[in-house]
């Protein structure tokens, strides 16, 4: 999953009503993704993401969350829930959210989304 | 040519980080980060940045709180955001000394121009904030007539003039009774308006509704 020599790099997308929170988790993972920031609280989020298939995507809205879960019924994908107000980060395991240990930051997003792509890949 | 540099005061290291990229993209701004106030004084000692970003809720007293702090030790033009603006919460932190408020939504531009405002001292204020300000401000002063409607014509002139800064004796000359009627009006003024003291009933009166409640002794 993880771009090696000569492979493409993943697409991560970034889905925020907030343009800063998508510059600093862009900053964080444009070092080995493509990343591609869409408007927070878009309806059919599920299919965008299903005419996108990105390999993650990560979000900081409960709605948008749930849509990219949806989305990752069917793919295998890293679905990532950033929740500013409780400054914790919940990954999308298949079946239920779980929060991940550490305080909310862009770099432990990319940590986790880093990690959550090589476990699906080696999955795979 | 050295950059101005902006202090982000912000629990959330996503926010801090997000205004880090945008304004050293831009190589307008740099950037030094604190967490709470504590880290934000610190910053201001050590780094004496030329303008504030702090965060409503900054903990652990909140920004207008914060900002107050901030001004005792060492003013800067300060920039308040919240990811959940409230007309309250807009009113708080320009009472407090803010000289502009945003939302942490604001785009990318919008930020930098609002940051390049406050750096040569002009007001930066969202219109749709400008309008919550409005609407709270309007809400103070009916609130504030409401609680003045509670009082006699007497006392209301009583009130007008403790918050001209009379004493008792001298209240009582101007209105020709007693000195202890005086001092009875002053209590039932006190009493109707549930403020703490005569210093809170003339800041209430001049329409300083944000810092009645905390002024001195009576």
């Amino acid at each position: 999953m993880i771009a090696e020599k000569n492979e493409p790099r993943p697409v991560i997308a970034v889905v925020s009503g907030a343009p800063l929170v998508s510059e600093a988790l862009a900053s964080a993972l444009g070092g080995f993704a493509d990343v591609l920031a869409l408007p927070g609280g878009q309806s059919d989020l599920t299919g965008l993401l299903d005419s996108i298939q990105p390999a993650g995507v990560v979000t900081d809205h409960p709605a948008d969350a749930e849509a990219a879960a949806a989305y990752a019924g069917a793919a295998r994908t890293a679905i990532l829930h950033v929740r500013i107000a409780r400054g914790s980060l919940e990954v999308w395991n298949g079946c239920c959210w779980e929060e991940t240990a550490g305080d909310l930051s862009p770099e432990l997003v990319r940590n986790t989304v880093l990690a959550r792509l090589r476990g699906l890949g080696s999955a795979a | 040519m050295t950059r101005p540099l902006v202090v982000v005061a912000d629990p959330s290291a996503v926010f801090r980080a997000g205004l880090r990229v945008v304004a050293e993209r831009d190589r307008a701004f740099a950037v030094c980060e604190a967490r709470d106030l504590d880290e934000l004084l610190a910053r201001a000692r050590v780094e004496a940045p030329d303008i504030a970003v702090l965060d409503l809720e900054l903990p652990p007293v909140g920004g207008p709180k914060a900002l107050e702090r901030l001004a005792s030790d060492r003013p800067i033009p300060t920039l308040v955001w919240s990811l959940h603006p409230t007309p309250e919460g807009v009113l708080a932190a320009v009472s407090a000394g803010a000289l502009g408020f945003v939302s942490k939504t604001i785009g990318a531009t919008d930020l930098l121009g609002a940051l390049r405002r406050l750096l040569v001292g002009e007001p930066a204020l969202e219109p749709e904030l400008a309008g919550m300000l409005v609407a709270a401000v309007q809400r103070s002063h009916d609130a504030q007539r409401a609680r003045e409607s509670l009082l006699s014509h007497r006392e209301r002139h009583v009130l007008e003039l403790v918050a001209a800064g009379l004493r008792n004796r001298e209240i009582a000359g101007e209105l020709e009774i007693s000195e202890f009627t005086v001092k009875r009006h002053v209590q039932n003024i006190l009493r109707k308006l549930e403020l703490p003291s005569r210093r809170a009933a003339a800041a209430l009166h001049a329409g300083l509704l944000g810092s009645a409640g905390s002024t001195g002794a009576a």
